[in-house]
């Protein structure tokens, strides 16, 4: 063994010289081959001393979205792979965050102070909440206007004068409807208003179908149909925050009548929809026997995929007479957020113009579906129609989930959470908006300090406009 | 004061007390401290007992408090009854007694999230049951069991049962099989039945260990029924079935509330300590009257 290692040695000792002496040339020309390597290289040798020269810095993200825009991932690492070809002395390392974990998770590392450099947040009071407790880093700073000229909803991830956020991807709440459903039941087109929309879930459930499937076990689809419902009676966006700032109750017309409207819908559910979660209410209406169902998530391709053009796509009921949601859906811009104790805010946020490039962008729709927050993304690379137009409408139009402006504890403990208590019977439409109501005041009454800044954030909207 | 010849042994426990301290009492003092300040806002407030006072002027803790009570009142006696006739039945050699043995065990080793997620599953008002029922010509016992805010705590409650029997079967047939053969021969010849034995040999014989397995159980009923909720029903419908845990989840990850979290996690071991002081009380009255008969 010892033999053999050493003549192997030799081999390559002696095969080396070889190659070297094949490769020799006379010495004018090596002093002038050499003459123009030392130039050649000397670019290169810059940027690599260069790189040398900086210190290697390793940012870590956290996120999620995968489970929104299955694909996600793959294109987060695939981004990752590139800014380090570019930047070889950065490294990235991204986390996928759980549902549940996500905001525990970042939370728990915010009190040790030691947070990722990146991290993905809902928006709004999904993100403001922590902006007040001193968690996310104002990175106004390092965002020219050039930097966002080409996101939408570029004022999502503001409060004052400050920015403490980007718009990563931005989701549309959309009605859709099987057209053969409706064929079938004699009616012509989608419904235009919520009566009309009334009358032929009554239509369709005597001609045998399910006129409306959904699931309500986890508490999405109250937590999404409010975004389409609360809307229609305000003018601006703002007023949902006047339960919460102001003299304003849940009880009173404008926030409540909405419930009374939800309840008509009731009789025309799927009869299993309390057992069930949104998804498998959804995956209820790809059977193909559903008239209407609110779909939620990144992109509509797979109710595409299966139901093909038999699949439309209508918009919300008109129910009240409010402007804020006078068009065709609600959306909202999920945020990436630096944290406040990031050590690497710079290149963070480096990193995230890379990742909310117009490439990129386009790059994350075609992986996952999600739609980009990205005013240079051509809606009409869309994989469906409905995509198209949900595309075109989120790029020209601000944000306005109205569940995203008011405490997550009325939101998701109170509006989401009683909505299986109407849909059982359990309570009445004013019961629920009398327990939302209670929720609220007993949130009130122990988040004095968090409310003067629900004051302030009502303020910074009405100077906005909003 | 310690005596010198203990001290050698009190050393060498001191790495193990030193651990136990970090892993059990430090978390407890250290959610008692949190349970008087308010965690919300960019700078820590001392509040004093507010949180307790919000805690105990929620609706929905005593909502929980109550669900937890319920699957206490209803869930042990059940689980207390059947353990010990199964144990009986098994401990008779009944045919294929081993296989059921392995049987009634397998629940309780399967993962309470693996059982969950089943029974989410079976028990949807177009889940298994509810066709098996149709299909038993029983359609008048049809019940959405996780969408009725009635039903839906009764089912976790079938589930908890479900998933723990095998734990309390194993408990009393091994309790049993180390009784004196010669009880049960002495009860044979005084000519007991089935039943007189059951009452008056076996389960006096077995009252150390079905003391034993209640303490397990009411810890069970306040502090180990999270799982269950949180996958078949979420708290729901409403907040039907929220329990003890459950709200403290709420509180501490879903709304951030640590302050609030930790007074709830500290009225909650009140309340499970109470009853097991209770039922030692209980115990030793119970001893003391038997002592006096004697």
């Amino acid at each position: 063994m010892k033999k053999t290692i050493i003549w192997l040695l030799v081999f390559v000792f002696i095969a080396s010289f070889s190659i070297y002496g094949v490769g020799c040339k006379p010495a004018e020309v090596i002093e002038e081959t050499v003459k123009e390597a030392v130039e050649d290289s000397s670019e290169a040798t810059e940027k690599v001393m260069e790189e040398e020269a900086m210190e290697p810095v390793k940012i870590t993200m956290w996120y999620w979205g995968e489970q929104e825009g299955p694909g996600l991932e793959g294109w987060v690492n695939e981004s990752i792979e590139m800014y380090q070809t570019a930047n070889q002395h950065i490294s990235v390392e991204a986390v996928l965050q759980t549902t549940e974990g996500l905001y525990p998770a970042f939370r728990t590392a915010a009190e040790a102070k030691q947070t990722p450099d990146i991290q993905y947040m809902w928006s709004e009071i999904w993100h403001f909440e922590d902006v007040w407790q001193g968690n996310v880093m104002d990175i106004t700073e390092y965002w020219s206007d050039e930097d966002l000229q080409y996101m939408t909803s570029p004022d999502a991830g503001v409060l004052g004068n400050e920015r403490y956020g980007v718009s990563f991807y931005f989701m549309g709440y959309t009605m859709v409807y099987n057209k053969r459903v409706l064929e079938e039941s004699g009616i012509d087109a989608p419904p235009v208003t919520w009566d009309e929309f009334i009358e032929d879930c009554k239509t369709i459930k005597d001609h045998g179908f399910t006129p409306f499937s959904t699931g309500l076990k986890d508490n999405m689809f109250a937590a999404f149909i409010v975004d389409g419902m609360l809307p229609q009676y305000l003018d601006k966006i703002s007023e949902v925050l006047l339960s919460t700032v102001g003299d304003a109750k849940w009880t009173d017309t404008i926030y409540s009548d909405w419930w009374k409207d939800l309840e008509q819908l009731i009789p025309y559910m799927n009869e299993d929809a309390a057992s069930i979660d949104i998804l498998q209410g959804i995956d209820l209406f790809g059977l193909g026997d559903t008239a209407f169902t609110y779909y939620a998530y990144g992109g509509i391709q797979p109710l595409y995929d299966i139901l093909g053009d038999d699949l439309g796509l209508m918009s919300f009921p008109r129910i009240g007479e409010g402007s804020v949601f006078s068009d065709t859906f609600p959306a909202s811009a999920q945020q990436l957020v630096v944290p406040a104790y990031s050590e690497h805010p710079k290149e963070a946020n480096d990193f995230l113009k890379f990742l909310l490039s117009p490439e990129r962008a386009n790059a994350m729709y075609a992986a996952s579906g999600l739609f980009p927050s990205n005013t240079e993304f051509d809606a009409s690379k869309a994989r469906n129609p409905f995509e198209q137009i949900v595309l075109d409408y989120g790029m020209t139009h601000s944000m306005n989930n109205s569940l995203n402006f008011m405490p997550p504890e009325v939101g998701w403990g109170g509006i989401a959470t009683h909505f299986t208590s109407l849909y059982n019977g359990d309570l009445t439409a004013d019961e629920v908006a009398q327990e939302v109501e209670n929720l609220s005041v007993q949130w009130k009454d122990s988040n004095p300090d968090m409310l003067e800044n629900y004051k302030g954030w009502y303020d910074a909207l009405v100077s906005m406009g909003k | 004061m310690i005596k010198k010849r203990y001290l050698s042994a009190y050393f060498l426990l001191l790495p193990a007390f030193i651990v136990i301290g970090l892993v059990f009492f430090y978390p407890v003092v250290e959610a008692v401290r949190s349970s008087f300040f308010n965690f919300q806002s960019e700078v820590t407030r001392f509040v004093g007992i507010d949180n307790y006072k919000i805690i105990l002027n929620d609706d929905r803790f005593w909502i929980s408090i109550k669900n937890n009570f319920l699957l206490m009142i209803i869930g042990i006696p059940i689980l207390v009854f059947l353990s010990l006739i199964l144990a009986v039945f098994l401990y008779d050699r009944i045919k294929f007694w081993r296989g059921y043995r392995f049987i009634s065990f397998l629940p309780y080793v399967i993962p309470i999230t693996v059982v969950s997620v089943a029974f989410s599953y079976i028990l949807t008002l177009k889940g298994v049951l509810n066709e098996l029922l149709t299909l038993l010509r029983l359609d008048f016992l049809i019940v959405d069991w996780l969408g009725n805010a009635n039903a839906a705590i009764i089912a976790i409650l079938f589930v908890i049962i479900w998933k723990e029997l095998g734990f309390g079967i194993i408990l009393m047939i091994a309790r049993i099989l180390s009784l004196s053969e010669d009880v049960f021969e002495a009860a044979k010849i005084d000519g007991v039945n089935w039943w007189q034995n059951f009452i008056y040999v076996i389960i006096p014989q077995l009252r150390s260990i079905i003391e034993f397995y209640t303490v397990i159980l009411v810890v069970t009923m306040f502090s180990w029924v999270f799982n269950y909720v949180y996958i078949m029903t979420k708290g729901g419908p409403g907040v039907s079935t929220w329990v003890g845990e459950f709200y403290i989840y709420q509180a501490a990850f879903r709304y951030n509330y640590r302050g609030i979290a930790s007074a709830a996690s500290f009225i909650v071991l009140i309340i499970v300590l109470a009853i097991i002081l209770i039922q030692i009380k209980l115990k030793k009255s119970g001893d003391d009257e038997e002592e006096l008969k004697v």
